[in-house]
């Protein structure tokens, strides 16, 4: 059987993470790292009660699994190209590992965290 | 046998070469920003399962004006990357046909930027 390449599947979570990021990345940004660092919103927005109780929820929990792990996808991907094409020339099989691996990690990490949160 | 010596044209400073190549190297850049910031909310979680004190660290760390700073950084690069990530969207959407005409790349992007500030509003309001 001939070897089959791997890149749909890493491809298909670039795509899906360069979609869930553009749709959901500058609005967010906007929130925890502008408005309520500046006070535009109330103190308890991003407090511990609230925030617990949103990412132990079911939905919430879902959708910040999905940005962060499909996020993580997305720029492994990108950064992995791209550090080849600034010269890395037999490298990208290894950038690809060091970057798909940091990705796996990180959507490990995110699924452990949420559950304990969750429980 | 001699090993080969075949001329290899030198690509140090290739981006350089073309405004084209730049405006590449800013896209492709984002993603550097955009994993940080995912990283930044990584972090937020697990200091949220490990309990308040540790959450209002993270919170603290928001608050700084270098926090600020690098998330008005990381603003300019997602913008960047929703405003190109939707211009190349028609190149790898498979063609929809209407009746016997494909859809326009135009509405392509324009829904993809409507739906992004569809998405963007509901998170706005809800969370605000």
């Amino acid at each position: 059987m001939p070897k089959r390449s791997n890149e749909p599947i890493f491809w298909s979570l670039f795509g899906a993470g360069g979609v869930v990021s553009a749709m959901v990345l500058p609005a967010l940004v906007l929130l925890t790292g502008l408005a309520w660092p500046l006070g535009l919103m109330s103190e308890g927005a991003l407090g511990y009660e609230r925030m617990s109780s949103f990412a132990g929820s079911l939905i919430g929990g879902l959708a910040l699994f999905v940005v962060i792990s499909l996020t993580f996808w997305h720029a492994a991907h990108r950064i992995a190209h791209t550090a080849h094409d600034f010269g890395v020339h037999r490298g990208l099989g290894v950038w690809k590992a060091i970057c798909y691996g940091a990705a796996g990690v990180g959507t490990l990490w995110t699924a452990v965290v949420l559950l304990m949160v969750a429980f | 046998m001699s090993a080969r010596n075949t001329y290899m044209r030198p690509m140090a400073g290739w981006y350089r070469r073309n405004p084209r190549f730049m405006a590449y190297i800013l896209r492709e850049g984002t993603s550097i920003f955009v994993a940080l910031y995912a990283v930044i909310l990584l972090w937020g979680l697990t200091a949220l399962s490990a309990g308040p004190e540790s959450f209002e660290r993270w919170l603290a760390f928001l608050a700084s004006p270098l926090s600020v700073l690098l998330h008005l950084v990381i603003l300019a690069a997602a913008v960047y990357h929703t405003y190109t990530w939707f211009q190349v969207a028609p190149k790898a959407t498979p063609p929809l046909m209407l009746g016997t005409r494909s859809l326009p790349d135009s509405a392509i992007i324009g829904g993809g930027y409507a739906a992004c500030v569809v998405v963007s509003l509901v998170i706005l309001v809800v969370a605000w």
